[in-house]
């Protein structure tokens, strides 16, 4: 640590010489068009935003190897580690029926060693070298695997992550499984039966999907469903879907593109190509029945829920309902936080985009002394003051909320992976990294309000009402199911 | 074709006839490839772990500070990664420089200084944050108070002048205060249901006795509802002086232009009064059962904290102390390995330490199967008991150094972890170059100085226990040998033994 004084020119209140900004890694996407077009968006949203917002990119290398394997390698200056993840495609959507948690056995399954890692080794080894984040987590879209390591380990990362790929059936065995399955059976306790209303996203779930749609489950299972699944099935799941051809390698932080491509070539180019299987074709999805339900549990506050159905991760419409989140629950200073005020003890808003469809959610806590009732009114309210008409001061402070908050967490080198490897194998990086920062620029008020009119009436929507009651569940009983309201 | 794989073709083909009509039963999915895979050939290299590259050097942090003419520390790092900077306002007076009925007026106090200026309603307050689209937070703790702001480079005037709006003028009107009080009171109704609150609580508790600052004490609305406004007014004007407080700036500005802003927003900034003083910290109230159950029924898991406290350490035995429990409580640590994968006994399970200005505490503990909760409890012990006879093993060690230098790295590489960091100087009262220095005293840890201060403060005297679960699925915890059992609330008020 070096530590100096502040010059005494400063001090004095002499205007201080305009500060540098934080040196522009520039566009350095080396396609002209996308080059251009990323900055004519952030032009855009700079001069929605009013003071201009910092331009901000990095140049990936992309490429794909023989096998399929697509590598995404980014130089980043914001951390002296570099940052690895490996995305496989399969998530709880691939879970067979009465398997459901498949795919997140697994995940668990996974770190219990491949042919030349043994259980455990995998996080002691890096544990000590002095990663941080060594992590694996499933979605309903996807399984990811993470670690954060110091720069001159990236040797060791690419290894084990090329080992877990291409030789994991290797150590997949009972004793893996029986290691295994306890574990995720506390994890399920944890989050559902004794989580706090732990059971309320299933019983959400089931409302808005069908039950042909692979999405109709918790990635997390049953605690029955968990106890089901055999060593055959979790080898099947991974030998389906554990494949180069099915998965995406991001590199991110203090990496040199050239080295990284060698150590990847190196260790992931000889596994085998399999192509995962093809997904059937889903039947278009039905728009849900609307249903109240009301849901008793030993909490001491009543909760509004209300859920839609509305459209996939980048179809029209998932981005400008992002921003109506912001709108409704930015902070303090939402719309629904504005109409409720002492009302509501917590307010929240989300757009949970997915690759088949995505749900929206608003959830409030109720203050004592208040009536879900009222809540539910004054949640009607807001969404009928889209149609009212959305003032660009709320769009510009919801799209500039979006994209501080974006850019707060590109501080963490992991976020950069995490991006990169859950764009789109069909969405070219454009040989560019923004954090996505720019997608937002182009949203206009109408656009807005159309996504809200279509997507978030009261004909196709779920709304949970939790009752504090003692002595019942933490989790939730489902108390009486009713239409809509 | 064969019998089974023709039944299972048409087996297919229904689904996919039923899929069509929308009236499956089951979710529509690719069906998993069940036959044996050949195995992936095998290459002599991929035997061993490769070596390392060479390692990079852990860039300085510069660290530039000054004072302002009316006392006010200005520190400022300089972090041009990013176009963001994160600023901190620390005043570093809190529950424990309070005598013990001023102790509510200071927690209602932090949460009338979350909402509204003396220009400003709460709503505008608010307002002018999200239309900076800067994060911001207010925190009242046992050894001070901050105030914090997250925003981009371009708008950090803006930020600071918000910042020091509502550090200095805070909204004092009776409405608004009533409203903090209802709020304030609301939200300790609300997390009773949660029981990692409930396990805080009782921790806190547990480690510094009845009435000590550090530890929990529940609002009454009695004496919440007669705090006065003058009462928080007076109580603002004696902490919030610029003698008492560090501005804590880092990111993507300059020294010369953050203290520039400093002298901008904060140079007029006057005492009101005489500071606050710093009386000696009270020491832990000893005594009481060493075991606390908190009862929660019908839960299938239990939450669970074995605990020792800590005096004030030297900043050497703190580095010890950290590596000792990662040790105990990391990725690559037997006892974690025992508990998640060898008896299966939980999913979420680690050890950390508390560090406050008067010392802190170290817990080793998870969320348990309830039914295997005592025999987690008798290995645990165990563990602590085998670190203070034999010590940790001496690649235990390296692993614990090296993952804890990988938390700090990550840390220091985030603006708000660099204000973080000497937030925490500043409250343990701590020289602030100190918390720079940590990598290389976590280099100077040796398995010899572990064992030492495991043998100095883990004795079996020292240990604690806070339970919180369903009692009847737990087992004898009486076996434990740790003595009597004490029953809490939610609140850690005695409700019986």
């Amino acid at each position: 640590m070096r530590h100096r004084p502040i010059p005494a020119a400063a001090l004095t209140g002499v205007a201080p010489p305009p500060a540098p900004r934080a040196r522009a890694r520039g566009l350095l996407a080396p396609r002209g068009r996308a080059w251009l077009a990323a900055a004519l968006a952030f032009l855009a949203l700079a001069t929605l935003a009013g003071p201009a917002l910092a331009g901000f990119g990095c140049a990936v290398d992309d490429t794909r190897l023989a096998n399929g394997l697509r590598v995404l390698i980014c130089p980043s200056p914001v951390s002296s580690d570099v940052s690895i993840q490996v995305r496989y495609a399969a998530g709880a959507r691939d879970d067979p029926g009465n398997l459901e948690g498949l795919a997140h056995v697994a995940e668990h399954l996974s770190f219990m060693g491949s042919r030349h890692v043994a259980a455990g080794e995998h996080e002691r080894r890096l544990e000590q070298v002095g990663a941080t984040n060594i992590n694996g987590a499933t979605s309903m879209d996807a399984t990811v695997y993470v670690e954060t390591v110091p720069a001159e380990r990236l040797a060791l990362a690419l290894w084990l992550e090329s080992d877990r790929m291409g030789y994991l059936l290797d150590r997949a065995d009972e004793a893996a499984l029986t290691r295994s399955r306890p574990a995720v059976l506390n994890e399920y306790r944890e989050r559902v039966t004794d989580g706090l209303l732990g059971a309320v996203p299933e019983m959400v779930l089931a409302e808005l999907f069908p039950k042909w749609h692979p999405y109709r489950h918790l990635p997390i299972g049953t605690d029955a469903s968990i106890r089901r699944i055999q060593l055959a099935d979790a080898r099947a799941f991974l030998g389906t879907w554990y494949a180069p051809g099915n998965a995406t390698l991001a590199i991110a932080g203090r990496v040199d593109p050239a080295e990284a491509r060698a150590l990847v070539q190196r260790y992931f180019a000889s596994l085998p190509p399999r192509a995962p299987p093809q997904r059937p074709v889903l039947p278009a999805l039905p728009p849900p029945d609307p249903a109240v339900l009301y849901v008793a549990a030993n909490v001491t506050r009543a909760e509004v829920r209300v859920s839609w159905l509305t459209p996939a991760r980048d179809a029209a419409g998932d981005a400008e309902l992002e921003i109506a989140a912001a709108i409704l629950a930015e902070r303090g200073s939402g719309w629904l936080q504005r109409r409720l005020g002492n009302a509501a003890g917590w307010v929240g808003a989300t757009q949970e985009s997915r690759d088949l469809a995505s749900v929206f959610s608003i959830r409030v806590v109720v203050t004592e002394g208040h009536r879900p009732v009222d809540v539910m009114a004054a949640i009607d309210d807001a969404l009928a003051g889209f149609d009212r008409g959305i003032a660009e001061a709320d769009l510009r402070r919801a799209q500039v909320g979006w994209f501080d908050e974006k850019l707060f967490r590109l501080e963490a080198i992991a976020s950069w992976t995490a991006q990169l490897a859950a764009a789109a194998p069909e969405r070219p990086s454009m040989g560019f990294f923004d954090g996505d920062l720019a997608r937002y620029s182009t949203i206009t008020p109408d656009r807005v309000r159309w996504a809200v009119r279509t997507c978030l009436g009261r004909a196709h929507r779920v709304i949970t009402v939790v009752v504090p009651v003692h002595g019942t569940p933490n989790r939730g009983v489902l108390v009486r199911r009713q239409g809509a309201l | 074709m064969k019998p089974a794989q023709a039944l299972l073709s048409v087996a297919r083909a229904l689904s996919a006839a039923a899929a069509l009509a929308g009236c499956a039963e089951q979710p529509i999915v690719a069906p998993l490839n069940y036959s044996p895979l050949p195995a992936t050939p095998d290459e002599a290299f991929r035997a061993e772990p490769p070596a390392p590259s060479p390692a990079v050097p852990l860039a300085p942090v510069d660290v530039h500070s000054a004072s302002l003419a009316n006392g006010l520390r200005v520190v400022v790092l300089e972090r041009h990664a990013l176009p963001i900077v994160s600023v901190r306002l620390v005043v570093a007076r809190g529950l424990a420089d309070l005598a013990a009925q001023e102790r509510d007026t200071y927690k209602l106090l932090g949460q009338v200084m979350g909402g509204g200026t003396a220009r400003r309603t709460p709503n505008e307050l608010e307002t002018a944050w999200t239309n900076l689209g800067a994060g911001h937070a207010v925190a009242f703790g046992s050894d001070g108070a901050w105030l914090t702001a997250r925003a981009r480079a371009g708008d950090f005037d803006a930020a600071l002048d918000l910042l020091a709006e509502q550090a200095t003028r805070p909204r004092l009107l009776a409405r608004d205060v009533a409203a903090a009080q209802s709020r304030w009171l609301g939200d300790d109704e609300r997390f009773h249901a949660d029981p990692t609150v409930a396990l805080g609580r009782n921790v806190s508790s547990l480690m510094f006795g009845p009435g000590h600052p550090y530890s929990f004490s529940r609002p009454h609305e009695g004496r919440a509802g007669a705090i006065t406004v003058e009462a928080l007014s007076a109580l603002h004007a004696r902490l919030f002086q610029p003698a008492l407080a560090t501005l804590i700036v880092a990111g993507d500005v300059t020294a010369e232009a953050a203290g520039a802003s400093a002298v901008r927003c904060f140079g007029g900034w006057a005492a009101a009064g005489p500071p606050a003083a710093r009386p000696p910290l009270p020491a832990p109230v000893a005594g009481g059962a060493r075991v606390v159950l908190v009862h929660r029924s019908d839960r299938a898991q239990v939450h669970v904290q074995v605990l020792v406290r800590l005096p004030a350490l030297s900043s050497d035995e703190i580095a010890a102390v950290d590596v000792l429990s990662r040790a105990l409580g990391g990725l690559s640590s037997p006892l974690r390995h025992s508990v998640r994968d060898e008896s299966g006994a939980a999913y979420s399970f680690g050890a950390g330490v508390t560090s406050l200005r008067g010392g802190g505490y170290v817990g080793v503990g998870g969320v348990l199967e309830a039914s295997l909760a005592v025999a987690t409890l008798r290995n645990i012990l165990s563990a602590l008991a085998d670190a203070r006879r034999r010590g940790v093993a001496a690649d235990l060690v390296d692993g614990a150094r090296a993952s804890l230098l990988a938390d700090w790295r990550a840390r220091a590489s985030r603006t708000d972890g660099l204000a973080g960091t000497v937030t925490s100087a500043v409250l343990e009262d701590r020289p602030i170059e100190e918390a720079f220095t940590f990598p290389a005293r976590l280099a100077a840890v040796t398995p010899e100085a572990v064992r030492r201060v495991a043998e100095r403060y883990f004795t079996d005297a020292a240990i604690r226990a806070v339970v919180v679960g369903d009692g009847r699925r737990l087992g004898d915890l009486a076996s434990l040998g740790l003595g009597p059992i004490e029953r809490r609330n939610e609140s850690a008020e005695l409700v019986g033994q």
